[in-house]
């Protein structure tokens, strides 16, 4: 049994079934937040890696050319990521591509998408049903997530994977396992806890410098900062004296806290600068705006003394500052 | 008092305010002076609190701050709970139900044992959404 999986990585607005409130709403990133570093890697990164576990021959990431593809590690030949300007045509192609080298069934997953569920038991799953497509569910719902039999491919309308059609009726298989579809900062913060609580598989990168606190190497804590377990600080992150880290907090990479914030129950995303004396409370930020996930409101903060997104640093150059997690790339366009 | 290894487990008086504060700190003073002192302070018999057992607590987290140590509480009641949130100072520390999953704390990440409020976002968007709903 030979399988493959592609990755979809639509621009806002064609994502998701879950995501579709979102439609429209101010967001704290543009484009998919599966796309963005969240405990040091992207859920991208982290669910290509469960596919490469679960021994698939190919792992295909597909991009729309609106939007900036996550950085991958370059932990396999068996990955290759696409810049593409049609993803139903590149879709089509991909499958018969595997067709043609014998893999039957392909999982098909959203960028947003996930989960820890076994892959292999839904092969099986599909195998019994006889279908060209199966959709994965939880008790939520419908995910943005399929495996498709290669060989049957034109019996899918492949518009209905992109778009997330729910109107493409096909038998469902229900995900018992762990499952976040990363789709609001809500779900960022749940995705984030539920690592620190261990609800999921899912670990932070970096070392454990101290029971529950995850660092990465080339971050800079001051002495006098002090960063209450469980809490992660990523990559060439600077933070300054006097600040607080706690209540299940990540700041992401290269960003900085300015002396005497607190960082409360909040993600910090990469390149974000947090000003002085602050108290940022159940919140997601990314350069100056910031979600707040307990009074669902989106706020732009135009003061660039408050926050502000930093100039963004080379991933390479962070890596050569700490001699660290060598093999990672940034994917260049490929079409 | 006792000890657990290389954490001291101190148990806080009943009352942690001025008049036992002074003497408590005189007792806990040779820990933190150690070298990355490890301290769990066992709040469980606390029934009252104030503004000098808090000054107190924080003063005990700058000593192990200072010498690459750390000061975790323990068995904080309800009500101290609420006090140390009114002061904004449970966020400072790492709180457990019981001294022995503070213990074991300094060793292996206890992510079920902690007992800091989670935060619970389904439910406050839940929340949210019943409040518009009422109007």
């Amino acid at each position: 049994m030979v399988i493959g999986a592609i990755i979809i990585i639509g621009a806002v607005g064609e994502q998701a079934t879950r995501s579709a409130p979102q439609i429209g709403r101010p967001q704290v990133v543009e484009g998919p937040l599966g796309c963005v570093e969240i405990l040091g890697r992207s859920v991208v990164e982290r669910m290509v890696q469960r596919f490469l576990s679960a021994d698939v021959k190919a792992v295909s990431v597909l991009a729309d050319a609106r939007v900036a593809l996550p950085s991958l590690y370059q932990s396999s030949d068996k990955v290759t990521a696409q810049v593409v300007d049609h993803m139903g045509s590149a879709l089509s192609r991909t499958l018969q591509d595997y067709s043609e080298r014998g893999i039957g069934f392909a999982f098909v997953a959203h960028a947003d998408v996930y989960t820890e569920c076994d892959l292999i038991d839904w092969i099986w799953f599909h195998r019994g049903t006889h279908q060209a497509m199966t959709r994965a569910c939880d008790h939520n719902g419908s995910l943005d997530f399929w495996v498709v039999d290669c060989a049957k491919r034109e019996d899918v309308e492949l518009s209905s994977l992109i778009e997330a059609d729910r109107r493409f009726e096909c038998p469902s298989y229900f995900i018992k396992e762990y499952v976040n579809q990363v789709t609001t900062a809500t779900d960022v913060r749940r995705l984030v806890t539920d690592v620190f609580r261990g609800r999921c598989e899912m670990r932070p990168s970096g070392q454990e410098i101290r029971p529950g606190v995850w660092v990465e190497a080339g971050a800079q804590i001051h002495r006098r900062a002090r960063i209450v377990a469980p809490a992660y600080v990523g990559c060439g992150t600077q933070v300054r004296e006097d600040t607080l880290v706690t209540r299940c907090s990540s700041l992401e990479s290269a960003c900085y806290i300015d002396y005497g914030t607190v960082i409360e129950d909040s993600s910090i995303l990469s390149n974000s600068y947090v000003g002085i004396w602050l108290d940022v409370s159940h919140a997601l930020v990314k350069g100056n705006k910031l979600a707040n996930v307990q009074r669902d409101v989106m706020l732009e903060i135009s003061d660039r003394s408050v926050m502000r997104e930093k100039v963004a640093i080379a991933r390479h150059s962070m890596q050569d500052l700490s001699g660290s997690r060598s093999g990672r790339l940034r994917f260049a366009s490929l079409s | 008092m006792h000890t657990s290894g290389p954490v001291v487990v101190m148990e806080l008086p009943e009352h942690l305010d001025d008049a036992q504060v002074k003497a408590f700190f005189q007792e806990l003073q040779p820990l933190l002076e150690a070298d990355r002192p490890r301290l769990v302070l066992d709040c469980s018999q606390v029934r009252r609190i104030d503004s000098a057992g808090i000054a107190m607590l924080l003063r005990c987290m700058q000593e192990a701050m200072k010498r690459d140590g750390d000061v975790k509480l323990a068995g904080v009641s309800a009500a101290s709970g609420v006090v140390l949130e009114l002061m904004r100072v449970e966020r400072l520390f790492e709180v457990f139900d019981t001294a022995k999953e503070a213990v074991q704390s300094f060793d292996a990440f206890q992510s079920h044992a902690i007992a800091q409020r989670a935060p619970s976002h389904a439910a406050a968007y839940g929340a949210l959404e019943n409040l518009k709903a009422a109007g």
